[in-house]
């Protein structure tokens, strides 16, 4: 009943459109509060729709970015349920070189963040399309999107270190209210030339201001309409100044000698990291251990371990899988050959068995398991600046003797599918037009002699005159040493390319090789995969500009005007209907150009217990319920279909 | 009367008379002939195709193409087996004539005579261009396993199409086709061939994974003939760099005494304090994972004990009469090492180098299985360290395994019987 009466009090809140009133909303007021106001509202709102007034046109908070109201979702903990609360959450993972979350710009320093702290809104996994207020309680945009005006939620603490309870960091121990100064601290430090961060500094470059009126006020101020701005105006956390602001004794760090302190700041080298989210930091052992505990005054929860514990100690895949399948971890991510051992081929006998038409049957074993895609694809890339890839007729013929399907089925057994641009398949975005070259080495090697191919030399393998001088077709593909996926990969693709007379020698890298690899550009072709996120944004990657910077991501060397123009264009463009025309426009001529040749999509298997753990005491609860349930929402663009496509394995 | 034996044919003599080293030395030679003769026994080539063009015989023509044996070991291998038939027949015909050793010899020679010919570019070039050598890429030969399920099909496919719309004939597939026994090459993956068990049958061409396959396709029998190849080349390369140092830094230290010796055993007491695995793990990781590259790294990091025992000889040899008679003759330094002082040093060298061998192929098979092999090489490390993560795939272990613990237990064998032989105090 009483969620009945909140949500009828939020849908008068939000008929009124008052911006007083939307900037103070109802579920910041008490209950009593609601209570007394609803008959009121309610009232108003039949007036106003009885008299056609602005009813139909108001806006809702759908969590569609829109100006001139508030369109964040109300913060949604609904799925959480306080009699579950219990039991350790323990996954494996890696130690991270850092832990400040501005300088370290780690994966697993992002994890870490992503558990002690909150973001000003954030997309709900249920429904990652749109954006649901977190600590902000609303959000103002002007008309043209440049002037951001965020209400804080009020009532929210920083959580108190773990080392409050020294005798010298006794001005730590105290609680320290979250403040829009906070968010201040967070973006100025990081516009801060002095501070080492200029990859997330790159993406504030044109924030012109950022101002406080209040403590619960932050108002962002962009230099120029972008759409990307809506990206990284919500998805900012806030940085407790009352730490990274003061030297350890608690004084305050000059503002000339800040750069420098925030650089090599006392509370990184003390491994610790405060937030004001559910977990708080309890203890980070480098290659041990790092454990998170419920904090006490957390302004809300929805997850229901106590406790969560990342093992850092154990490091290989395989003794990673012994550990899970001995109740060590509550979940796993399993490799594919993993996959194909313990499910497909039946080795392990408590994970319920493969089958093909049920994407659900992994679920009932003793031990739990599922497919889950991820955004992203892995591809391999030409670089275009040689001349050995400079006829698109090559590249082509390239793409036709790559077996796609057979290297999903048989390298990454089933996991991944085809794909021919960066955007997923389901994606209003994607360019559906897109028709996959289907492996053919005869029309390969028919094209390769189009292209002035031939083995003119007997020896086997295709040469051709290029600037009066006689180039072998052979190259080498630089790629990251540890994966036995692609190393596999490439051989099957040498075989292929080697029956058409092209030699490709596959050179794996470490990883701090390769990256300068790519930045350098110095290989004949690459592996690579990149991890995309909801933001459509093909600049970074395809616009000309890329090719030749420094760092730079289009790697490739690829430059056309038109991509050019089209991605500035998305860039500044808000309307669906037009991002989605030009997205598509883009796909086609990548597509057309194939600067790259895809390999799979990104996919990976998940294992979880389905038992407590052995000695543990049994969970009132499957461990991970809440956790399958969710697998049905964490594609919500499929409206209903079945979730997954499988690949006979 | 029978003829004088000298003292190291007596040896050999107490040698043979091992029945375990006998056996042992039987089985290390059944290695070395199935590495040498690994392209007629793994290998999708044909061996003997007859067709409408004639008969040929594609897997002799095979061994000179550099695709499929890239490696120079792999040509002194393919050239050896080539060479071994008719060299075994003449050296039977001279053994009136040769003594054993100058057989040997000349046997030896002949075989490095025709490697190195063989990578000369000594053949004219296509249309004027530069010198070839006969050892170099050709295209393929044509007359593999999948010719002929494909020229079958092609010509299933040409006899249902109806004669009006028939396009030329396609070539039939071959009279007469005699494939090796594993019709499978080392280096190819087969489509649908991912971690089958033992005897399954390739799913394309019908020919059976006698040893299954690993995790992309890969034939495990063909890998570890193919494997056997890269053991011995390793154990026989590394080892003879690890001698030749140790040798000539042991032969200085103790001819030349003195502050020399003194330099030069300290650096053999630094060399030996360094785990030499450890040592290896390190430079390959620097220098890259190439196979020669192990080989020498595995060489230069294992002479210090060889040097060590070399020094004491030389010491030992040194104070001899024979050696003081040449010193007070006025002989050369460098002649009395070599002449008076290396041939009587040389016996238990022989025994080093055996269990040397024994080493290097262990240790290369170490660094396969810790992933840090050539990842181009078909080693029996590279097979085990698939094994180590599949684990309930047991051929991976087991065969690989197998074959490691056999060579060098054999090597072992052939050491320690060696060292029992040459030892007077045994005798």
């Amino acid at each position: 009943m009483e969620a009945v009466w909140e949500v009828l009090c939020r849908i008068g809140g939000v008929r009124l459109g008052q911006g007083e009133l939307a900037a103070h909303p109802f579920r910041a007021a008490s209950v009593a509060t609601m209570r007394f106001a609803f008959p009121l509202l309610s009232a108003i709102a039949t007036l106003l729709a009885l008299t056609g007034g602005a009813s139909a046109a108001e806006p809702v908070r759908d969590g569609e970015p829109r100006t001139g109201s508030n369109f964040l979702l109300p913060f949604d903990n609904s799925r959480f349920d306080a009699t579950k609360i219990g039991g350790t959450f323990r996954i494996f993972d890696d130690t991270s070189k850092g832990i400040n979350p501005l300088l370290d710009n780690d994966a697993n320093v992002h994890d870490l963040h992503r558990a002690i702290n909150d973001p000003l809104a954030m997309r709900p996994y249920w429904n990652p399309e749109k954006w649901m207020g977190v600590l902000a309680e609303s959000v103002q945009v002007s008309d043209d999107w440049k002037v951001w005006t965020f209400t804080i939620r009020p009532g929210v603490l920083w959580q108190r270190p773990t080392i409050a309870t020294k005798p010298e960091f006794t001005w730590l121990d105290k609680d320290v209210p979250l403040t829009s100064g906070d968010f201040k601290f967070a973006l100025d430090t990081i516009l801060n030339p002095g501070v080492d961060c200029p990859q997330i500094r790159n993406y504030y470059q044109d924030l012109e201001a950022v101002e406080t009126p209040d403590e619960r006020t932050l108002v962002l101020k962009w230099k120029k309409t972008m759409y990307a701005s809506i990206e990284t105006s919500l998805d900012i956390d806030p940085l407790p100044r009352h730490i990274y602001g003061s030297n350890k004794d608690g004084t305050a760090i000059p503002a000339e000698r800040f750069a420098q302190a925030f650089n090599k700041h006392w509370f990184d080298e003390l491994r610790g990291a405060v937030g004001v989210g559910q977990f708080r930091l309890e203890s980070y052992i480098p290659d041990q251990i790092a454990r998170f505990v419920q904090y006490p005054k957390a302004w809300s929860r929805t997850r229901h371990a106590d406790a969560i514990e990342w093992r850092l100690d154990v490091k290989k895949p395989e003794a990673e899988l012994v550990g899970f399948k001995n109740g060590q971890a509550s979940v796993l991510s399993m490799t594919p050959l993993q996959y194909k051992s313990e499910i497909l081929d039946g080795k392990e006998p408590r994970f319920a068995p493969f089958k093909e038409d049920d994407p659900k049957s992994g679920r009932s074993g003793e031990l739990g398991w599922e497919k889950v895609r991820r955004h992203g694809y892995y591809y391999i890339g030409w670089n275009l600046r040689r001349p050995l890839f400079a006829e698109l007729k090559t590249r082509i013929a390239l793409h036709l003797a790559f077996p796609t399907k057979r290297i999903i089925r048989e390298v990454f057994h089933g996991l991944g599918r085809e794909v021919q641009s960066e955007i997923p398949e389901e994606s209003l975005y994607y360019n559906k037009t897109l028709k996959p070259y289907v492996f053919d080495p005869k029309q390969a090697k028919a094209l390769l002699a189009e292209a002035g191919w031939a083995d003119s030399d007997g020896d086997g393998l295709l040469d051709r005159k290029i600037d009066g001088k006689k180039i072998d077709f052979s190259f080498t593909v630089r790629y990251y040493a540890n994966s036995p996926e692609y190393d596999n990969t490439l051989l099957i693709y040498k075989n292929e390319l080697r029956k058409i007379g092209i030699e490709l020698k596959p050179e794996p890298k470490e990883w701090k090789d390769l990256t300068r690899v790519y930045e350098d550009h110095d290989f004949d072709a690459m592996v690579g995969g990149w991890r995309t996120d909801w933001n459509i944004d093909f600049y970074q990657i395809w616009h000309s500009s890329q090719a030749d910077v420094p760092g730079g991501s289009n790697h490739y060397g690829f430059k056309n005007p038109r991509v050019d123009q089209l991605a500035e264009k998305l860039r500044d463009t808000f309307p669906m209907a037009e991002r989605a025309a030009i997205a598509q426009e883009i796909q086609a001529i990548i597509f057309e150009q194939q600067p790259i040749l895809h390999i799979r999509s990104a996919e990976g298997v998940i294992a979880w217990q389905n038992r407590p753990a052995p000695g543990a005491a049994p969970s009132p609860w499957r461990w991970l319920g809440g956790i399958t349930d969710n697998f049905d929402k964490l594609h919500p663009l499929e409206n209903g279909k079945p979730v997954y496509t499988y690949l006979k394995p | 009367m029978t003829e004088p034996v000298s003292p190291a044919g007596q040896a050999l003599g107490r040698f043979w008379e091992d029945a375990y080293a006998r056996w042992a030395v039987r089985v290390v030679a059944v290695f070395i002939l199935l590495a040498v003769y690994a392209p007629f026994l793994a290998s999708d080539v044909a061996l003997i195709w007859i067709d409408d063009t004639g008969w040929r015989f594609p897997a002799l023509a095979d061994l000179v193409n550099q695709w499929n044996h890239p490696k120079y070991h792999d040509l002194l291998f393919n050239v050896t087996a080539v060479l071994l038939p008719p060299l075994w027949l003449a050296g039977f015909a001279l053994r009136r004539w040769w003594s054993t050793r100058t057989r040997w010899l000349a046997g030896a020679g002949v075989v490095v005579a025709t490697w190195l010919l063989a990578m000369a570019p000594v053949l004219p070039g296509i249309n004027g261009g530069e010198a070839r050598s006969l050892w170099r890429k050709y295209p393929s030969a044509g007359a593999t396993v999948s010719d002929v399920v494909d020229r079958r099909a092609a010509l299933e496919e040409w006899n249902k199409t109806p004669a009006t719309e028939r396009g030329e004939r396609p070539d039939p597939p071959p009279s007469f086709a005699l494939f090796p026994p594993i019709s499978h090459r080392h280096d190819l993956t087969y489509a649908g061939g991912v971690l089958l068990a033992p005897g399954t049958v390739n799913p394309v061409t019908g020919q059976r994974f006698w040893l299954g396959t690993d995790t992309v396709g890969h034939d495990v029998a063909a890998r570890m003939l193919s494997g056997a190849r890269i053991s011995l080349t390793v154990g026989m390369l590394a080892t003879s760099l690890a001698l030749v140092i140790g040798l000539i830094v042991g032969a200085i230290a103790g001819t030349c005494g003195g502050f020399i010796d003194l330099i030069l055993s300290r650096i053999i007491e630094i060399m030996m304090c360094f785990p030499t695995f450890i040592l290896v793990l390190v430079v390959v990781a620097a220098l890259g994972r190439d196979l020669y590259v192990i080989m020498a790294v595995i060489g230069l990091t294992s002479w210090a004990g060889t040097a060590r025992l070399m020094r004491g000889e030389f010491l030992a040899l040194s104070v001899r009469d024979h050696t003081l008679a040449a010193v007070a003759l006025g002989v050369p330094r460098w002649r009395i090492i070599v002449v008076h002082l290396l041939p009587n040093a040389l016996t238990p060298l022989l025994i080093t180098a055996s269990f040397g061998v024994a080493g290097a192929v262990g240790a290369e098979a170490g660094l396969s299985f810790l992933g840090l092999g050539d990842p181009a090489a078909a080693s029996w490390g590279s097979l085990l360290e698939q094994g180590r993560t599949q684990i309930h795939y047991a051929w991976l272990i087991w065969v690989p395994g197998l074959a490691v613990f056999l060579l060098v237990a054999l090597l072992n064998l052939i050491g320690n019987a060696l060292r029992e032989a040459f030892d007077v105090r045994s005798r």
